[in-house]
């Protein structure tokens, strides 16, 4: 009893504790400062827009840091000397500059920027102006930002940004993959193609810890995906060495630069409440067999193979145990409608000299998949404050977000749950049911002697089994700056990064038929801690003499990364079951593996421009990881970049209102390799057994180069800024990646026994090249406002070098070999179906069972046989360009957002349409309906080859015949919205400030020839860009929602 | 004085990251070479690392038992995974993923075999311990050796750790020179190895199911009967017959159960690679060892009947014929067809399958045949996942081979009536009718064929069979051919050379130094 009370009390302590810090923080936002007095000036600062006042504007001195902002009513008072000349600045208007002269009231109206021209942004350890950038930096615009319903930060760059692509699958929390101009690594050993992603000031990643397991891409810890989109004020990627050599070792897969919302001075409270609700639903349906023709098929298969007594007993209308009564659509049972929800609760505002930003936000995911998921679902809160005094200024950062997600079957161990399950769906045979009470856990499966279908029941397995993980994850940091002698100042940067994941994996016993059951229960429980802290020292120099504008940085860094995973299992456990360590009467096993990593680092940047005609920016940093041996451990990254403003320099046309050039080289590096990897270690866990016990023995099973180092990238950057009739803005950017000493896993001969079979070495380079271009067009009509923005980007890639020996890397049906490009097609050439025998035997021989029916393939060399040596390179899985389509318009009160992108010239193997169309490996599973064309006697004019048992001629085998190799050109329609506002004079009514609301369509239709879900699968291996394992649809969406500030 | 407290705070800050950065460097998962090779257990766990590579897929977990059998007249295959039908039909490519299964296996064998060698060499620890550990070092290379050729004819030899680039692309070597490395190695284990671990004093002491020097007698017998050294390898024979410390089992069955009672107590197995029934989550089939890791035998799973396994192949009509032409002495079916095949034998009172009916509950027909051998087909299994877990050991030699491959060697020597003695010790085991005499009278083309069927029937299904009738030769006598053709229709596919299989073309790919041979 008494331990209860004194249990209650100290959580009534604790909650008082917390809302006297809560107080504590309101009465710290409201303190002011005092200014000394010259000259007064008062006025009211109005936008051009509407006419309305603008609050928060900055109000500076120019050429000192004294300064104001404006009030709620847009009023400001400033004292000034009479020379002054007062600088105003609002994000998303233009700056004015007025001389103060001998007024004391001076009233400002802003012009609304709709070109950005004055935006900051963010480099990395500091911002610039944007029309000052020297590298190659997008910018998302923020405004943009707000129309993506999404709850991954990485899907919002989709189609926006030239010389981004993002494949994304549609599993609910699933992690897009990222790629900033081209691949440069070979993704063997571990490698990661994945950009860097700073959050704040905060470096993310180093601490993904890849499972190495490749069939669960979202296994594996994305650093990214449980920041909250509607908390990011700004993204900006910087795409080339010259912009990205400030963050070295880690940049040269590009930097992601993301920067959270704050509140903004002398503003009253504001209140954004953001919701939406959307449902989902996968809008292709993949045209397989239904019974009858599923049972034909079948039959034939058996019996051009003349085997027909083969014929499963379920499938021959002559055995009593033919099945007629059952014809299962699996895509109709197993796919529902998901939904998706987010409400987001944002407060800001600021007094003087201090300003806060809170948010609460609630985002569910739910699946299209039958069963227990996937599912996403995540609670975030986010406090952002910041006060200056004088010289100092000081702010904290606060994220705490959980997310839960049952990710489905992504895991491996469970009997027949192959990943990816979607394929299982649409391979299952129509003859099998969903529901069988006879079977232990009550879901239908295929029986060895009467269906025998290698079919998986996937309903009946994502409905029995449970498998979630639980994120709590942690973002926190401080930051101290203070401005020191003159045009001096230092700021202290310290973050800290936590992230817990629980995962819990439980399987009853359970009977999916012939080839899936469960004979013994089990549960798994695994807890990832991952922990990265800064500490990050820079000291900055801005100093303006004359015309020499000059902007000096540098500092010193360090951050480590640790990732303790700890997982444990039970096996056998009782029904009724009850999932937890202890319960189970099976063997128990728990291990651990930790991880840590760190790196130490030197910076330094000049930014220099004279008469804001030339430009000149230099990076450089030195690296010190962990992750290398002593020797190899630090390494110099330095970069250069120029610019020059024409339209400054010489007098151009009337139309011409910014021209400038620019270039930039600079070089990077990669560490995103698994940790140690330059050690060779011993295994000492390598069982055997005698006399049934259990003994251990200790070997060293890998090969290890102990110089392993960085992947090293150079890249060159020219581009060209246009801005035309005050209206229209080009750029076009031209790059050329070269990376070195990439590291390849270059094969060994198996005959060395090393496991894997290969030595992880710097051997490879390659080189990406490509051109991109944006524009856009941005006009007022009146009442009618237009924004076209369309980009259009290309990658090209070679591989220069592999390693000793020039070996080809081979994977899924792709070989990447010198002078290629990346994972390209490899297999047989088809030359049509032979229709007699006598073309079969006047044929190269293929194989003793070809028959009229099945493909011939070119004899390339001539030979007389086909062969492996016949084989040659079919196709090329990379796209020859990518575009998007961004076009919003607003009339009155209605805004429209139009966005569309797509690839072209990229091709793909399409397992889950080579599954419906093989006769050979398919286990009596499903058909595509395109089977029913298949070549017979009568029906000799196609290109499907005849079905035959064991397909003796290998038709199945990696070909460019027609239906093989797929066309990946796709066009998809991502967002069509039709916003309304309500008008002032209503809000002023109903006392809000803005309300808008909204309907939305996402993924709307995908136009492409391509016979699967996504033509811009995301891929398994970086060696096999063209092998579309089998992705989870990204479903259509309709949503409705409504964004009201109060 | 400021200016030097600034400079050394900063100093020692970047000499503090600088060891961080080192003290982060260190794995601190696993040990590091350096440490290991200083005590008895080191040495031991070196060698018991080799063995492990016996129970992947490669070797006796799987592949290494069914890429034989399947090759034989005594399965036939229905199995939907090309790399088991392209086997048994002696069609797979090179380029297939079953091509490299065996060959992996062996190397990895061979390199953690060498390792020990290596490792354990220069120790100075209990001159008994080292020489039985580098003892079943040797043998355990041998035996990669031997698997490789057994498989792929023509194969590079490796007897060290490769640390240099060149040693990483070993040249093929010739059959001959394959055998003769082996026997090397199985003459020096023989001068290592202990007779059994029961008196050993060390912490291998009791585990007598490592390699004894029974063993490596009987693998260099064997070696001898493959190059047709018939008076080494009858030396051998006879060396482990006269030592008497292995015998024939009573009960033909006892030799593939998985009941630890038997298995322990079983005189036969010369040499056995140990599987357990356990659940641990990770499957044996390879890549990098856990201590989670099953150590489960997957021919189980492999051979079992339909519905109670993968069932992907199934005995041949042929050799049920075959071994049911002799009766028992008491007039019954032979007991090694009982337990090799599992079939509807009313009259032996074999009417069920897994513990079910026959014809009701399992719906088998009256005429159909399984496998029985290493599957779990007493146990009454239901489901295939309690395959996963099959413990049956897998006898690579045991004692009735010695003798049968005894009476092989003194056939070729001339001494039929030595060989009939040997034939007719196994056969009553099986009580079989007495044929010694007439078996002494036949002529050595006869008595090879006596044995070739004896063999069948003690040996059928047990990886031994497609050896044999390449080391006798048939595939270079259509006669031979024929009856193969006749025995199993997948022989139809076999042409010359194909009996073996491919050198594996990402192995070719790989190392400039290495030949095709007659299957790629």
């Amino acid at each position: 009893m008494t331990r209860k009370l004194l249990h209650f009390k100290l959580r009534e302590i604790k909650m008082l504790l917390n809302r006297a810090a809560a107080f504590g923080t309101l009465f710290s936002l409201l303190q002011v400062t005092q200014l000394y007095a010259q000259t007064i000036v008062n006025g009211k600062i109005t936008s051009s827009d509407d006419g309305s006042t603008l609050p928060g504007v900055n109000v500076v001195i120019k050429g000192t840091t004294t300064g104001t902002t404006s009030g709620s009513d847009g009023t400001y008072r400033i004292e000034a000397p009479n020379d002054a000349t007062l600088v105003f600045s609002f994000v998303g208007y233009a700056t004015s500059e007025v001389v103060v002269g001998q007024r004391t009231t001076i009233d400002v109206v802003l012009q609304t920027d709709i070109t950005g021209l004055d935006e900051v942004v963010v480099i990395g350890y500091g911002s610039v102006k944007k029309t000052d950038l020297t590298g190659a930096v997008s910018l998302v615009d923020p405004k943009e930002l707000t129309k993506v319903n999404t709850n991954n930060v990485t899907q919002m760059l989709q189609g926006r940004v030239a010389g981004v692509a993002i494949n994304s699958d549609g599993q609910p929390g699933a992690s897009p993959k990222v790629t900033i101009r081209g691949v440069s690594t070979f993704g063997t050993g571990g490698t990661d193609s994945e950009p860097l992603y700073v959050v704040d000031g905060l470096p993310l990643g180093g601490t993904t810890g890849s499972t190495g397991d490749r069939a669960q891409p979202t296994g594996t810890f994305n650093p990214i995906r449980d920041i909250n989109p509607n908390d990011i004020e700004s993204i900006q990627v910087l795409k080339d060495a010259s912009a990205g050599a400030i963050y070295g070792v880690r940049a040269a897969n590009g930097v992601v630069i993301i920067t959270t919302k704050k509140g903004r001075l002398n503003q009253p409270l504001k209140v954004d409440l953001n919701a939406y609700y959307g449902v989902q639903n996968v809008g292709t349906k993949i045209p397989v067999t239904q019974r009858e023709n599923y049972q034909m098929i079948n039959r034939e298969t058996f019996i051009n193979g003349g085997v027909p007594q083969n014929i499963p007993p379920g499938n021959d209308p002559n055995s009593p145990l033919y099945i007629d009564d059952i014809d299962t659509d699996w895509q109709e049972e197993g796919l529902k409608d998901g939904s998706i929800q987010n409400v987001n609760l944002a407060f800001s505002g600021g007094g003087s000299n201090t300003t806060y930003f809170a948010s609460l936000d609630y985002f569910k995911n739910t699946g299209t998949l039958v069963g227990n998921g996937p599912d996403y679902e995540r609670y975030s809160v986010k406090v952002n404050t910041d006060t200056k005094k004088g010289a100092f200024r000081f702010g904290q950062n606060l994220y705490v977000t959980q997310s839960d997600e049952t990710s489905g079957l992504r895991v491996s161990g469970i009997p027949g749950a192959n990943p990816p399950f979607i394929n299982d769906l649409i391979w299952a045979a129509p003859t099998i049911p969903v529901y069988d009470p006879n079977r232990k856990g009550g879901y239908g499966g295929s029986s060895g002697s009467v269906e025998n279908s290698l079919s998986l029941n996937i309903i009946g397995l994502n409905s029995m089994v449970d498998n979630s993980r639980i994120t709590f994850r942690t973002i926190a940091g401080a930051y101290g700056e203070f401005d020191f002698f003159k045009n001096f100042t230092y700021k202290l940067n310290l973050q800290y990064d936590y992230t817990q994941e629980n995962n819990e994996l439980f399987v009853p016993e359970y009977d999916l038929g012939f080839f899936f059951p469960n004979g013994s229960a089990f549960f798994e429980k695994g807890m990832i801690t991952r922990t990265s802290g800064l500490v990050e020292n820079t000291v900055a120099y801005k100093k303006v003499l004359g015309k020499h504008n000059i902007d000096l940085l540098g500092g010193v860094t360090f951050q480590n990364f640790a990732i303790t995973d700890v997982k444990a299992r039970t096996s056998q456990l009782t029904e009724p079951y009850v999932p937890t360590l202890s319960n189970g009467n099976g063997t128990k096993t728990v291990s651990e593996v930790v991880n840590r990593n760190s790196l130490f680092s030197l910076l330094g940047r000049i930014n220099y421009n004279y008469a804001d005609k030339y430009f000149i920016t230099a990076n450089i940093r030195r690296d010190g990881s962990s992750k290398f041996s002593e020797d190899n451990r630090y390494a110099v990254f330095p970069s250069v970049a120029v610019a020059w403003k024409l339209h400054n320099e010489f007098t151009m046309p009337e139309f011409i209102d910014e021209f400038k050039i620019r270039g930039g080289w600079g070089k990077l590096g990669n560490q995103a390799i698994p940790n140690y990897a330059f050690q060779p270690t011993l295994n000492a866990n390598v069982t055997y057994s005698f006399n049934d016990t259990r003994v251990f023995g200790t070997a060293a099973i890998a090969a290890v180069d102990p110089n392993l180092q960085w992947e090293k990238r150079s890249s060159t950057n020219v581009a060209m800024d246009v801005r035309l009739f005050n209206s229209i803005d080009f750029t076009f950017e031209y790059y050329s990646n070269k990376a070195e000493d990439i590291i390849v896993a270059v094969p060994l001969p198996l005959s060395v026994g090393a496991l894997p079979a290969s030595l992880l070495t710097n051997s490879g380079s390659m080189r990406n090249t490509g051109f991109e271009f944006s524009m856009s067009y941005a006009k007022s009509f009146g009442d009618f406002f237009i924004d076209i923005a369309p980009n259009f980007y290309t990658v090209k890639n070679e591989v220069l070098a592999i390693g000793p020996g020039s070996p080809t890397l081979d994977d899924l049906g792709a070989r990447t070999v010198v002078g290629g490009s990346l994972g390209r097609q490899f297999g047989w050439v088809y030359d049509g179906i032979f229709q007699t025998t006598e073309e079969v035997s006047d044929h190269a021989f293929q194989n003793g069972g070809t028959a009229p029916g099945d493909i011939r393939f070119k004899d390339l060399n001539n030979d007389n046989v086909i062969n492996d040596e016949d084989r040659t390179f079919i196709g090329d899985a990379i796209p020859d360009f990518y575009y998007g389509l961004n076009i919003t318009a607003e009339y009155k009160h209605f805004d429209f957002t139009f966005f569309a992108s797509g690839s072209s010239g990229g091709v793909a193997v399409n397992n889950m349409y080579r599954g419906l169309m093989s006769s050979q490996s398919s286990g009596n599973t499903n058909y595509h309906e395109d089977i029913l064309g298949r070549w017979t006697p009568s029906a000799t004019n196609t290109d499907v080859p005849r079905m035959i048992y064991l397909d003796p001629n290998l038709n199945g085998r990696p070909s460019d015949r027609p239906e093989w190799l797929q066309s990946t050109n796709y066009l998809r329609l991502n967002t069509i919205s039709l916003g309304y506002s309500l008008s002032p004079g209503v809000l002023e009514r109903i006392k809000i400030s803005k309300a808008r609301f909204y309907i939305t369509g996402q993924n709307l239709h995908t136009f492409t020839p391509y016979k699967g879900f996504n033509p811009d699968f995301q891929t398994i291996s970086i060696l096999a860009p063209g092998f579309d394992f089998g992705t989870y649809p990204r479903p259509r969406t309709y949503m409705v929602g409504m964004q009201l500030t109060f | 004085m400021n200016k030097i407290k600034l400079y050394s705070f900063i100093l020692l800050l970047l000499l503090g990251c600088a060891d961080q950065l080192q003290d982060d460097s260190i794995n601190p998962n696993a040990n590091t070479p350096e440490t290991f090779f200083k005590t008895e257990a080191d040495a031991v766990a070196s060698v018991n690392a080799a063995y492990n590579a016996l129970i992947i897929d490669g070797f006796y977990n799987r592949m290494g038992a069914v890429m034989a059998d399947g090759r034989s007249d005594e399965l036939g295959g229905r199995s939907p995974w090309d790399v088991l039908s392209t086997v048994s039909n002696f069609v797979m490519p090179a380029t297939s993923a079953g091509a490299p299964i065996i060959w992996e296996a062996a190397y990895i064998l061979i390199l953690r075999a060498n390792q020990t060698l290596e490792g354990v060499e220069p120790m100075e620890i209990n001159q008994d311990l080292k020489n039985r550990v580098l003892g079943q070092a040797y043998f355990l290379r041998a035996l990669g050796h031997y698997q490789l050729t057994i498989y792929y004819k023509d194969v590079p030899i490796v007897t060290r750790v490769a640390k240099t680039v060149e040693e990483r692309y070993p040249a093929t070597s010739s059959q001959a020179d394959v055998w003769n490395q082996i026997k090397a190695d199985l003459e020096q284990a023989k001068t290592l190895l202990p007779v059994n671990y029961i008196g050993v004093t060390g912490i291998d002491q009791g585990q007598n199911q490592r390699v004894k020097l029974d063993a490596a007698r009987a693998l260099l017998g064997k070696a001898h009967l493959y190059t047709q050294q018939w008076q080494a390898a009858e030396t051998e024979f006879e060396a482990i017959i006269d030592d008497g410390r292995h015998a024939l089992t009573q009960n033909y069955a006892h030799n593939f159960t998985e009941d630890p009672g038997i298995e322990l107590t079983n005189p036969e197995p010369i040499f056995q690679v140990e599987f357990t029934n356990d659940e641990s989550p990770d499957l044996n089939w390879g890549g990098v060892p856990s201590a989670t890791w099953r150590q489960f035998s997957a021919v189980a799973p492999t051979y079992a009947a339909r519905g109670f396994g993968f069932y992907d192949f199934f005995p041949t009509k042929w050799l049920y014929d075959q071994m049911k032409t002799e009766k028992t002495i008491g007039g019954k079916t032979d007991p090694r067809l009982l337990a090799t095949i599992l079939s509807y034998e009313p009259a032996d009172g074999y009417t069920t399958a897994y513990t079910k009916d026959w014809l009701t509950e399992a719906e088998f027909a009256a005429d159909e045949i399984f496998i029985k051998k290493f599957t779990r087909a007493d146990l009454g299994l239901t489901s295939e996942t309690a395959q996963l877990n099959s413990g049956i050991n897998y006898p690579l030699i045991r004692y009735a081979d010695v003798l049968l491959m005894n009476a092989e060697a003194k056939n070729e020597l001339g001494k039929p009536a030595e060989a009939a003695a040997l034939i007719q010790q196994v056969r009553d085991r099986a009580t079989l009718p007495d044929r010694e005499a007439e078996f002494a009278a036949l002529s050595k083309e006869q008595m090879r064929d006596r044995i070739a069927h004896e063999r069948l029937m003690e040996f059928a299904i047990e990886g031994s069979r497609i050896n044999d009738i390449i080391r006798w030769g048939w595939f270079n006598n259509p006669a031979k051919v024929a009856e193969l053709k006749a025995h199993d229709p997948e022989f139809a596919n076999w042409t010359p050379g194909k009996e073996y299989l491919p050198i594996p073309q990402i192995e070719l790919d790989r190392n400039p130094n290495l030949s095709k041979n007659s299957a790629n």
